[in-house]
């Protein structure tokens, strides 16, 4: 398989900070490959660094076998005409119809799509005579995106496309980017959403203080998410804690266990027939936040049974009070299966990270 | 394929212009209105001289006009679309940056060319403006050829500051200088400090250019005026060049 996008140690510092610190990865060609990560967390920059808009200073980027260097010029610009463009934080002049800027915009590039039929495909037909100031924020968005599609090209970035679009919108977004992706175009994709990632992507970047801290298939990224961090007051010892079904870490903290499960409907299962005497107890979805966190920690030390205690501050009143009923309904009958209410809010990957 | 996007960038920054009534107003209105207050009304009553200011405030009011669209053309809308981020899809896209420079000095141009027929009608029919045809070419062509260092004052500006202080940083150039430049007022009628410091400003020597033509100036050499604004365009460029490499890599 080719490869559209090459990136080699690379490092970024900005105000003495390291922005980037050692990225490395390979896009293949026809991959669509999206990059995860909170604010902050070097995606921007690393792909405002691929689209040469900063100075490299460290490490290596090629696109379609070009080394992406400020120095030089014309392979660079051989290199604008096989990719398009949506940035974050980019809005169009507000008195341009639409249709005028993307007739303009098809005008820059060798073998532009028909804008008609882009217009048209995108849904903006009825909106194509308005002023890009008049409309919503979506709309803008697929504007932009249009934009970005009417060269025809190669590699598409797309920094945060689906910003302040409404589910039909974003639905129609999400097509064109998989037709986009069954003609083979390599797209690179940043979002919040971790649902528009693990819809789209073949690869999951996830970024996190300037490194890249997993790179998976969604379904691997996702089973990494799925935790479930489960806190109560149990008269079991840590040696039988850790041993429940499904437990990958568990700590004492004061009086007390921290257990972080995959599966926290086994490990309840079994906690509850070895001990029915559950007080305090909690289950808290990990969000991707403290995922992050997680993975950092286990990037950087090998202290894998930390989990912060302000991990688990955030609790969950309703999964909680759901709990202490079937707690009530245990003492009857210890071996009943745990209400399926209580399962009902597996950690989905529409929370957004941000 | 080139002369077609160059064209429909050309056209579109047009439109942009026209339909903005905040640039459109100003920059069209204010040296009519002002050459008629000034160059028209405020009239003598002899005829012979009247004529004559009538000639000489229509060209240094003409200089005037087109720097209006040169300056906001270029440094009001260049630190917008840097704003808006509208500059930063542009600078990704293949499209060069000549031609959306070009696009704006045609632009900065047909406004130019709107004043500069509109000044001369205005002098022609109210003010007895009297000069041969090859001389108003004469003057149309220096006038339209005078917009570059405004431009290249504008980008300057564009380049380097945000959109909103862009403006008024524009309007604090922009009326001063023409005012001390002898663009209001006849230069001779202003303090000698004043004509000395004129010497360092662009307004003045192209309005002296055109001044000359019709033998009105202070009578320096051609060459002068013209090394003057060369050189402070090639300043103006230089300025511009830097802070648009900046934004390309901000």
């Amino acid at each position: 398989m080719n490869i559209t996008v090459e990136v080699q140690s690379l490092s970024y510092r900005y105000n003495q900070t390291n922005v980037l610190n050692d990225v490395s990865f390979k896009i293949h060609t026809g991959e669509l490959i999206c990059l995860l990560g909170s604010n902050g967390a070097g995606k921007t920059t690393l792909i405002n660094l691929i689209l040469n808009r900063l100075t490299l200073l460290e490490g290596q980027i090629h696109v379609f076998e070009n080394d992406i260097n400020n120095n030089v010029k014309s392979s660079n610009s051989n290199v604008a005409q096989r990719i398009g463009v949506m940035l974050q934080d980019s809005t169009a002049p507000e008195r341009a119809t639409v249709v005028e800027l993307i007739e303009l915009f098809a005008s820059y590039y060798p073998n532009p799509l028909d804008t008609e039929q882009l217009i048209i495909e995108l849904g903006i037909k009825y909106i194509e005579q308005q002023r890009f100031g008049k409309l919503s924020g979506g709309q803008k968005q697929i504007v932009l995106f249009a934009l970005a599609l009417c060269g025809d090209p190669d590699l598409l970035f797309l920094d945060e496309p689906s910003v302040g679009m409404d589910v039909n919108v974003r639905r129609t977004l999400w097509k064109i980017i998989e037709e986009l992706k069954s003609k083979g175009k390599t797209i690179i994709l940043t979002t919040h959403y971790l649902g528009e990632a693990d819809h789209l992507a073949d690869r999951i970047l996830v970024l996190q203080n300037g490194k890249i801290i997993a790179d998976d298939t969604p379904d691997v990224i996702k089973a990494r998410f799925e935790n479930k961090h489960i806190k109560a007051i149990s008269k079991l010892s840590i040696e039988q804690i850790q041993n429940l079904p499904c437990v990958s870490k568990a700590q004492k903290v004061g009086k007390f266990y921290e257990v972080i499960t995959t599966n926290a409907q086994n490990t309840l299962k079994q906690w509850f027939v070895d001990d029915d005497n559950l007080l305090d107890l909690t289950v808290t979805s990990t969000n991707l936040e403290q995922a992050f966190i997680q993975m950092m920690q286990s990037d950087e030390s090998d202290k894998s049974s930390d989990i912060s205690s302000k991990d688990l501050t955030v609790t969950s009143t309703n999964l909680e009070q759901a709990f202490i009923q079937m707690m009530q309904s245990d003492e009857s009958d210890t071996s009943s299966d745990i209400p399926s209410k209580t399962t009902s809010k597996t950690p989905s990957l529409n929370s957004t990270i941000n | 394929m080139l002369i077609q996007s160059l064209q429909r960038e050309c056209v579109l920054e047009l439109k942009l212009a026209i339909r903005e009534p905040a640039f459109i107003i100003p920059t069209l209105l204010f040296p009519f209105m002002f050459y008629v207050f000034f160059g028209l009304l405020f009239g003598q009553s002899d005829s012979q001289s009247n004529n004559q200011v009538a000639t000489y405030l229509m060209l240094t009011y003409a200089v005037f006009g087109i720097m209006g669209p040169s300056l906001f053309g270029f440094g009001a809308n260049i630190a917008m679309e840097r704003d808006k981020g509208w500059l930063a899809i542009k600078q990704v896209s293949p499209v060069s940056a000549l031609q959306l420079m070009f696009a704006k000095l045609s632009s900065a141009l047909f406004f130019a060319f709107i004043i500069i027929l509109g000044l001369f009608s205005l002098g022609v029919l109210f003010g007895g403006v009297s000069l041969s045809f090859f001389t108003f070419v004469n003057l149309l062509f220096i006038l339209l050829l005078g917009v570059l260092p405004f431009c290249a004052l504008g980008m300057a500006v564009g380049f380097w500051v945000n959109g909103s202080a862009a403006i008024a940083i524009i309007n604090l150039i922009y009326l001063p200088m023409a005012f001390l430049s002898g663009l209001w007022l006849p230069i001779t009628m202003l303090p000698q400090w004043v004509q000395t410091l004129a010497q360092a400003l662009p307004p003045y020597h192209l309005s002296q250019l055109c001044l000359n033509v019709i033998e009105q100036g202070l009578a320096q050499a051609n060459w002068i005026h013209i090394l003057a604004l060369v050189i402070s365009t090639a300043i103006f460029l230089a300025i511009a060049m830097l802070g648009y490499k900046r934004t390309n890599t901000k």
